[in-house]
């Protein structure tokens, strides 16, 4: 042997005391109690709390990565202590080698890889930059103008006005101080009374609904004649008008005008702006007589023959509609602006039909709301068409809408007030909320300079750092640009036979080379992932970025989520994976061919 | 009305209901759950669903009715049918809170469906669902929502709107439709002449004409077969899932097994060579029963067996039984079919009565599942580890039973070297297979490892055992510790494979989140424990004896 462990012994008998140390097997029985009892507690925090908390109070932290490091010296040294190696020892030797090659290789993919995703929208352009898991702030530096992204894991830090994170802008002596974080920011609509001209009657709703524990707010400022209708929850809606009474006059009937002629389309004009699905047509046979037809929106086909008196009532069997002539002009022109016709003879035929009727009664429940004074609005709640109650909504005095348990309430009136929107944390949990912090700027003395605000997840905030100079901040996450490009072109989602449970997802992915030249088309499935650039080799080196199926919208199904890893580390870990079953099997089964198999000694 | 005047007429009109299977249903096909299936199965299904038994026994005079009769029952005349008590509530503080009578377990249909507290507390939980995406519910809500759906279901049932067992003209994968709907889809005169076939079974059903509703079932099935012929599926598919249903092969293996147990247990001292064969013989034809019933499961899911808490406890015991006759063929020695026996036998009894944790119905995978290499690989591996430490826990209680309760010192030593056989196998396998996991998950998931609960655990089953066999290797502790050692460590593999799922909840592996047999799988590992110390306690007076 080249290396004589003998001699080398010998020669150090210090370092050799701390090589048996470091692989003793009671420094290896320590290694493994405390890891696995690590573990069982992290699985019960992410039981009982978070996922998230777990990882960084046990997985991902330093110390548990510095105890992994000692088991590899453990595992290394107990090898070393076994020199010279004999034939019984290959097993042995393998299996603890291939622990410390896996461990090295997923350190290497921690160092060297990453891992990300990418939320894609079939038709969009393709994307050069990947979405990772970590928050971070984005600052413009007031020299140059550019952006510097500077890390800020919200989810650790617990941030608070105690607690606050402060780091300074670059390029400046100013810092910016982030002192509060929430998962759960909504844009609270406000009254802000004003003299300016746009100010009007405004008035905030809230509905609430003591069971389900929610309060929805609906803000109304009365800037336009038209009625504004808002959706609630699919189930009713809540309409803001200017005169109440007028609105109910006019809610249950349409009218719809058209200009009919023989050889171009109508023209038409409606009240509700939805066409009526009826289809006139002027036509005339071979004796030259004129005649109406038309298509219901069921599709039926009708006929009736131009009268010479008019108004000409047209009687359709559908009992909703009215439908009159109004005028008729043989050879149609428009002269100064108004209907007329050239001559008496039939060259151009035009028509004007009314229609009236009462309109498709919207069976949901309707609340409609009027301003009346500083204190009041006018209300009626409307079912089917009729109004089953009417009165006052008082400031402050919740009502019943006879919707389940939601009651309405009107919070705040503005005679002459404009609508504004505040971002502020919610207590509960609801769709739309979206993530955010609150930043200050502080200028070099420490010294605010400006209120604390709140940046929304996603949107760029302006801040001025002097009376001429501002600069834009965000908040967001971590994005990392990669040298290729990423689309979806398509997206499937077959079902289970006769069910709509999924039965799989497939991305078709395109992916671009940087001179945004398609390069490669794969597919992304659950179980069989697209790789870029691709090739079975260059995965098993870990050298391709892989794309698997990370989730999806039910709601849009143009839309897909791929995970993203390039995993450098990924040779070492299936080698050292293999090293370590070999091993094990050649340590089980194939130590010493020469030995009995006697059930009293079992020895390394 | 006077009470027994009541169940009087409740008889007289139940009395038209058949008392026996209908040996040719299973002609009929109904797509159900995303697959289709004989009618027979989705009977015994919806049954099992509902009440959690496999027939039921009328209270007023203990008549038995199969599923076939059940669920027809339902679908004919379902009125007297609401009123009987089918439904399962076998949480007993949900018993209490709805107010219902806490000395049974089933209740009716009717009863249920007005109970004012069951109604309130639905919609509380309703509301919470509307509010979050995933709530946090307790064990009550979650009852209470497994109420619902079995309501639902009995709804549906005898609404006829289960009863899916139209077939889609030209597509395989199509939605097949119900009787009602059928004119939509082939015109009215097939739809009449479908109706006239069921009101005709409905008839002799009714009328217990038991001869002419064989004839009709039969005429029925071809006809509706004859609606698509490429998409229905064959006669012979359709009869193999019936017979594998009607033979129970899963039962038939355990009372093998029991019985080899008995017989080798035994002749232990009396007619030994005898009674060996035997004994071997009952628990091969058991194994036999096992095989069958794998081979014909992965033929009728299309899939291998391992992919729920039921397919993977049978499989389990499979292991147990597999690796007990190979170490058995190797060192010819009875000890390891008695320690594979029982645990086989307790395993699959389980399966069969435990139908809230253990669900025998087979359904369609979730996506991430539908990978046949690598699920094949990876699951059967971690589970077939489990079987192997299954086996070391049998025999370790075998060896402290010697060591501690007999003192035969060369049949302990045995048991110690078979134990540690036992032990690799199950080492070997654990570490193969948690690594094979991972590699899939890096396939499947994008990444390697993720410190996912279900992943976490089976390391720490993984160290535990390592921990075992290396302090044996530095002297900390003797054989006899080891076989302790592998009763606890054993304790963690029970967590891996029940605890994540049951009692955590959390974590990637959702496939088979469940309530239930907690306090069952507590009892048990209070009583491990107090073996274990009461065999070490009587291990050191025999010591400080001598």
């Amino acid at each position: 042997m080249p290396f004589d462990i003998i001699q080398f012994r010998k020669n150090y008998p210090e370092t050799w005391r701390l090589i048996l140390f470091l692989g003793s097997i009671q420094w290896a029985g320590i290694l493994l109690t405390t890891i696995a009892v690590a573990c069982a507690t992290a699985t019960i925090m992410e039981s009982k709390w978070t996922a998230d908390l777990a990882k960084n109070y046990i997985y991902h932290a330093p110390w548990f990565h510095v105890w992994l490091i000692c088991l590899c010296i453990n595992l290394f040294c107990v090898t070393l202590t076994r020199l010279p190696w004999k034939r019984k020892h290959y097993g042995f030797v393998i299996t603890h080698f291939g622990i410390i090659t896996l461990l090295f290789g997923a350190m290497i993919g921690s160092w060297f890889g990453f891992e990300a995703f990418a939320n894609l929208k079939k038709g969009e352009e393709p994307v050069f930059r990947l979405t990772q898991n970590e928050s971070v702030m984005i600052v413009q530096s007031p020299k140059d103008q550019n952006f510097y992204s500077i890390p800020l894991p919200v989810e650790t830090l617990k941030l608070s006005e105690k607690n606050p994170r402060t780091f300074t802008i670059p390029d400046s002596k100013l810092s910016l101080r982030v002192d509060a974080h929430s998962a759960q920011l909504a844009r609270v609509p406000q009254l802000v009374p004003s003299t300016e001209p746009e100010a009007a009657y405004g008035s905030i709703l809230e509905l609430s609904s003591p069971m389900a524990g929610q309060k929805i707010s609906f803000p109304f400022i009365a800037a336009t004649a038209e009625p504004q209708i808002t959706d609630f929850f699919q189930m009713a809606r809540i309409v803001w008008v200017n005169d109440l009474v007028q609105f109910e006059k006019r809610m249950n009937q349409w009218s719809e005008t058209q200009m009919v002629f023989e050889k171009v389309q109508p023209i038409i004009s409606n009240t509700s702006g939805l066409f009526s699905g009826y289809l006139f047509r002027v036509e005339s046979d071979e004796k030259k007589a004129l005649f109406i037809t038309l298509q219901t929106p069921e599709g039926k086909q009708e006929r009736f023959a131009l009268g010479t008196k008019f108004p000409q009532k047209i009687d359709l069997r559908s009992s909703k509609i009215q439908a009159t002539v109004n005028g008729y002009w043989p050879d149609f022109e428009i002269k100064e602006g108004r209907p007329s016709t050239k001559s008496n003879s039939p060259e151009n035929p035009a028509i004007l039909i009314r229609l009236e009727g009462k309109q498709s009664i919207d069976p949901r429940p309707h609340l409609v709301v009027a301003p009346l004074d500083a204190q009041n609005l006018s209300f009626s709640l409307i079912r089917n068409g009729a109004s089953y109650a009417k009165g006052k909504l008082t400031v402050g005095v919740p009502v019943s809408t006879g919707w389940g348990p939601w009651a309405v309430e009107v919070k705040h009136i503005g005679v002459k007030s404009l609508l504004q929107y505040q971002i502020e944390p919610q207590k509960d949990p609801a769709p739309n909320l979206t993530p955010g912090v609150r930043v200050q700027l502080l200028d070099p003395e420490k010294k605010p300079l400006n209120e604390p605000k709140w940046i929304l997840s996603g949107e760029t905030e302006t801040m001025a750092i002097s009376s001429t100079q501002v600069i834009q901040l965000a908040f967001g996450l971590k994005t990392r640009p990669i040298d290729f490009g990423v689309q979806l072109n398509h997206f499937e989602v077959p079902r289970d036979e006769g069910s709509d449970t999924p039965a799989g997802f497939i991305s078709t992915l395109w992916f671009y080379d940087s001179n945004r030249r398609v390069a490669r088309e794969d597919h992304a499935e659950m179980n069989y992932p697209a790789t870029y650039p691709g090739g079975f080799w260059r995965s098993v080196v870990g050298m391709n970025y892989k794309f698997s199926q990370a989730s999806w919208n039910p709601e849009n199904l143009e839309e897909s989520t791929l995970q993203v890893l390039f995993d450098p580390g990924w040779p070492l870990k299936w080698i050292g994976s293999l090293m370590i079953s070999f091993g094990i099997i050649v340590m089980f089964y194939f130590k010493d061919p020469n030995k009995k198999n006697n059930p009293e000694k079992k020895s390394v | 009305m006077k009470k027994s005047s009541f169940f009087i007429l409740l008889t007289v009109l139940l009395q038209p209901l058949l008392a026996w299977n209908s040996p040719d249903l299973w002609q009929i096909a109904i797509q159900e759950q995303g697959r289709k299936k004989p009618l027979t199965t989705m009977t015994q299904e919806s049954l099992m669903s509902l009440s959690g038994r496999s027939s039921f026994t009328r209270p007023s005079d203990e008549k038995k009715f199969t599923a076939q009769e059940v669920i027809l029952g339902i679908w004919f005349n379902p009125e007297p049918w609401k009123k009987e008590p089918l439904i399962l509530v076998n949480y007993r503080p949900l018993v209490e809170e709805l107010g219902l009578d806490p000395k049974v377990s089933r209740f009716s249909f009717e009863s249920l469906q007005v109970n004012s507290a069951y109604l309130m507390k639905l919609k509380e939980v309703r509301e919470m669902r509307m509010r979050k995406a995933n709530p946090q519910l307790d064990r009550t809500q979650k009852e209470i929502e497994s109420l619902s759906s079995k309501l639902s279901l009995f709804e549906n049932l005898s609404l006829g709107r289960t009863f899916e067992i139209v077939p889609h003209p030209n597509q395989k994968g199509g939605h097949w439709t119900t009787l009602e709907r059928t004119e939509e889809i082939y015109g009215a005169a097939i739809a009449q002449k479908l109706n006239g076939y069921y009101e005709g079974i409905k008839t002799s059903y009714l009328e217990n004409n038991q001869e002419l509703f064989q004839k009709q079932i039969i005429e029925f099935a071809q006809e509706l077969r004859s609606l698509s012929p490429e998409v229905y599926p064959t006669s012979s598919i359709l009869e193999k899932e019936y017979r594998y249903s009607e033979l129970h092969p899963f039962r038939k293996a355990w009372i093998c097994y029991a019985i080899g147990l008995l017989i080798l247990l035994l002749t232990a001292r009396w007619q030994e060579d005898l009674g060996y064969r035997l004994g071997w013989g009952m628990v091969l034809s058991g194994f036999g029963f096992q095989i069958y019933g794998f081979v014909t499961r992965t033929l009728i899911s299309g899939r291998p067996p391992v992919t729920n808490m039921y397919e993977t406890i049978i499989w389990c015991a499979f292991g147990v039984v597999l690796f007990a006759l190979i170490l058995e063929a190797i060192y010819r020695k009875r000890q390891f079919l008695l320690a594979a026996c029982p645990v086989a036998v307790i395993s699959l009894i389980l399966a069969d009565t435990q139908s809230s944790i253990f669900s025998s119905a087979i359904h369609p995978l979730v996506p991430v599942l539908r990978n046949n290499f690598w699920l094949t690989v990876h699951v059967l591996t971690i589970t077939l580890s489990y079987a192997a430490f299954a086996l070391s826990l049998a025999i370790s209680h075998m060896a402290i039973w010697q060591t501690s309760f007999k003192n035969l010192k060369k049949e302990s030593d045995l048991l110690f070297f078979y134990n540690y056989r036992a032990l690799q196998i199950g080492v070997l396998l654990i570490a193969t297979g948690t690594l094979l996991g991972a590699v899939w998950a890096n396939y499947s998931w994008g990444r390697f490892w993720d410190w996912d609960p279900k992943e976490t655990w089976a390391l720490i089953a993984f160290l535990s055992y390592l921990i075992l066999l290396h302090g044996k290797m530095a002297g900390w502790w003797s054989d006899l510790g080891v076989a302790v050692g592998s009763i606890i460590a054993f304790q963690c593999v029970l967590m891996a494979w029940y605890g994540v799922n049951f009692v955590l909840g959390v974590g990637l592996h959702s496939y088979g989140f469940g309530v239930g047999g907690f306090q069952y799988v507590i009892g048990y590992v209070f009583l491990e424990i107090l073996f274990i110390a009461v065999g070490l306690m009587r291990y050191k007076i025999k010591k400080s004896e001598i």
